[in-house]
């Protein structure tokens, strides 16, 4: 008799499995479940307003310059409150994605440029095309950079600052082997050959499994003549073998696979490799992480043609009732000289050719020469998707499980028709 | 049980005036208790799951999510995702992460289970130490896990080094490595909870049924394999099941881990169903997605309650 209790407990069990199990696997993809957000207060009609800002900006000079320069607009306009959240850069896609579904999405948002279509095809973006003409600075801002803000022709938001990647290099260990930085291709593999050594490597970057691998990569394709609209071309195929071949070369560890643009930094400030390819976001870091390590920027070693990844943040101000008040905001915030400090805070170059950071140096000079150089991500709204398309490619080389060639057919095969009609 | 049913005594039935009115009461106000859990189910199961299914029928993605006008596609979605050229792959990657981490998560389990119940000092200890391994948040773990197989500073790779295997081998970053890889980081973390169910079953074995046998001269090993197995027959098959779904749709420790890389050597599922939604905005073929990562346990659970059924009726 004794034997029917375990039974019926692990019948109850089994039934607590099932439950378990549906409950976890739909929470994974049900979008809302939270209540709406209280959107009872005047709108846009000179009451008291509270605006709801999301950022990606880590905790550190980047931050803190942002909430200096909020707490100057709220005393100058105390009828506006401003609540700051962070929400990590990871999350930030599923978070508006979910807040939208409950209406409870912020009013103005920072966001990476490249995403911004994305977005705007979602349809959550205020369209700001008339109130900006009327703004009229939009002149002072790169073409490139308004463009990566508008979808369809219409104008969702402003490039705040942006980024480009470019070659750090460690002067002492550049020096100890008679070594000027590379400005070929040739020079760069054969440098980070000569450059690796015991505890060291040569060269870094980062080819871990998101996006951030392709924006390190993609300017090594531009180099090779190639892009992302024709991967089976044979500069694509070279540019690929390239970087495969700097990591059978041992000059690149292997871990890269697994190393995000942060990672990559720490490694080049803990003097584990003598070269990465990296952003100006990366600049403040590893002079506070390593004050006594002796670096310098130069431009991306060049093959066929000279290329770098354009980067950046853009505000994007959310279709809703403080359209307005967020607009006011935003363009407040783009004044020159309170653009200057937060691209100074947060390490990237300002947009607006008006802007001239105060303590511009050498690394500011090689990034704003870069951008010459530099070009978007303008591969439509499915980039996310087309991107990690390329990542497997780019990873099963590297890894050796395919041959760069192969890996590129695959990739082109999954990104033709997610590429934008031509017209 | 079988002691408290028997000393109920049989209670003679009342006949009042007013019966028949608390004989319905009974029967139709009871429901009222099981109102809330009704509702919890209605909104948090059923709701989901019905938006799920009406999300995966129609071509939902960024254009159409918020201003409406998705089209009716029928199954498309389901057909569109199951011939995706990486659906198989992903198949059998889950499936090998699920048995390969449940066969070992339970058979270590069990070893720990059988050591912990003889019941020396400090086994209580020792076990809530254990247990921390399952309280860990999966980042946490994952994270360590990350170091652990990292090639210049991995302390696997140390390990080795005292045996004289030197080796730079980026376990995590080779796509013949990283499955086995994620998979014994995964067995680590599960083993407690196979533990802790397989002990929790053999402390529910009257002692007497042992003292019995061994009065009758039964050896030690015949004692386990005539008493101890099928007397634990329940909890282990509620213990692989329980572990079958928990581990068929992990998420965050491979996506700490690898995300799925390289080259897709570990790209579960639940990473694809995760993809889709939040990545790509492709709601429609996200939410067919994850009804296919849900019928698969929901299958196997249903085998295994038609199973029990039968093994109950037969007895």
């Amino acid at each position: 008799m004794s034997t029917a209790r375990p039974r019926r407990i692990g019948a109850r069990l089994a039934a607590a499995a099932l439950t378990a199990g549906l409950a976890a696997a739909l929470a994974a993809c049900a979008p809302g479940g939270g209540g709406a957000a209280p959107k009872d207060e005047p709108s846009d009609s000179g009451g008291p307003v509270t605006l709801t800002w999301w950022d990606y900006y880590q905790p550190g000079p980047g931050s803190d310059a942002l909430t200096k320069l909020l707490d100057e607009y709220h005393a100058q306009h105390p009828n506006v409150t401003i609540k700051r959240q962070f929400i990590a850069y990871a999350d930030l896609k599923k978070n508006l994605l979910q807040s939208a579904g409950a209406s409870a999405l912020p009013d103005i948002v920072v966001i990476n440029s490249p995403d911004h279509q994305q977005f705007a095809e979602l349809g959550i973006a205020a369209d700001l095309t008339d109130q900006l003409k009327k703004w009229g600075q939009l002149d002072k801002y790169p073409k490139g950079a308004v463009a990566s803000a508008s979808y369809d022709g219409k104008i969702y938001g402003l490039p705040i600052t942006l980024n480009d990647l470019a070659l750090f290099y460690n002067k002492d260990m550049l020096a100890a082997q008679g070594l000027k930085p590379p400005t070929t291709w040739d020079e760069l593999q054969s440098d980070a050959k000569a450059l690796t050594g015991d505890g060291h490597y040569g060269f870094a970057y980062s080819a871990i499994n998101n996006q951030q691998a392709v924006f390190q990569w993609l300017p090594t394709l531009w180099q090779a003549g190639g892009d992302l609209t024709d991967l089976t071309s044979k500069d694509a195929q070279r540019a690929l073998e390239f970087w495969a071949a700097l990591m059978s070369d041992g000059s690149v560890s292997k871990e890269a696979l697994n190393w995000d643009q942060t990672q990559v930094g720490v490694e080049f400030a803990q003097g584990r490799t003598a070269m990465m390819i990296n952003g100006p976001w990366m600049a403040p870091t590893i002079t506070s992480q390593a004050p006594d390590l002796d670096w310098g920027v130069a431009p991306l070693p060049s093959d066929k043609e000279k290329a770098s990844a354009l980067g950046g943040e853009n505000y994007m101000i959310i279709d809703g009732p403080h359209e307005k008040a967020a607009f006011d905001l935003m363009t407040w915030m783009q004044d020159p000289k309170r653009l200057a400090e937060l691209a100074e805070g947060t390490g990237s170059l300002p947009t607006r050719s008006d802007v001239t950071l105060p303590h511009a140096d050498d690394t500011t000079k090689v990034f704003t020469d870069q951008l010459k150089v530099a070009r978007p991500r303008a591969y439509g709204s499915n980039y996310a998707q087309i991107a990690d398309a390329v990542v497997v490619a780019i990873q099963s080389t590297l890894s050796g499980s395919s041959s760069a060639k192969d890996a590129l057919a695959t990739a082109a095969q999954a990104v033709g028709p997610l590429l934008p009609k031509k017209n | 049980m079988t002691s408290i049913a028997s000393a109920r005594r049989p209670v003679p039935a009342p006949r009042r005036a007013g019966a028949g009115l608390r004989r319905r009461w009974l029967s139709t106000g009871r429901y009222v208790f099981v109102l809330p859990a009704l509702l919890y189910l209605v909104l948090f199961m059923f709701y989901p799951l019905v938006y799920t299914f009406d999300l995966s029928i129609f071509n939902v993605n960024a254009a159409n999510f918020f201003r409406g006008g998705a089209e009716f596609v029928g199954f498309d979605n389901y057909v569109t995702y199951l011939t995706s050229p990486t659906f198989l792959s992903s198949l059998a990657v889950t499936l090998v992460f699920t048995i390969g981490s449940l066969l070992f998560q339970h058979a270590i389990g069990w070893a720990f289970a059988l050591f912990f119940n003889r019941g020396f000092a400090l086994s209580g200890l020792l076990r809530a130490i254990l247990m921390v391994v399952w309280v860990l948040p999966a980042v946490v773990s994952a994270s360590l896990w990350r170091w652990i197989y990292s090639g210049s500073f991995g302390l696997l790779n140390a390990v080795l080094a005292w045996f004289g295997i030197h080796t730079t081998q980026a376990w995590l970053v080779d796509p013949h490595t990283a499955l086995a890889a994620v998979v014994l980081a995964n067995i680590w973390v599960g083993v407690p909870f196979h533990m802790l169910l397989v002990y929790a079953g053999l402390q529910g074995i009257p002692a007497t049924l042992y003292e019995a046998s061994s009065i009758d001269g039964a050896s030690r090993l015949q004692r386990f394999w005539s008493i101890t197995v099928p007397l634990m027959r329940p909890v282990v098959i509620t213990a692989l099941l329980l572990g079958f779904v928990h581990t068929f749709k992990a998420f965050d420790i491979i996506y700490v881990m690898t995300a799925g890389g390289p080259a897709g050597a570990t790209n579960v599922l639940s990473i694809s169903v995760y993809q889709l939604s939040f990545d790509y905005f492709k709601l429609g073929e996200g939410s067919a997605a994850a009804n296919v990562l849900l019928v698969i346990p929901l299958l196997l659970s249903i085998v295994y309650l038609a199973l029990r059924r039968r093994e109950e009726t037969a007895l």
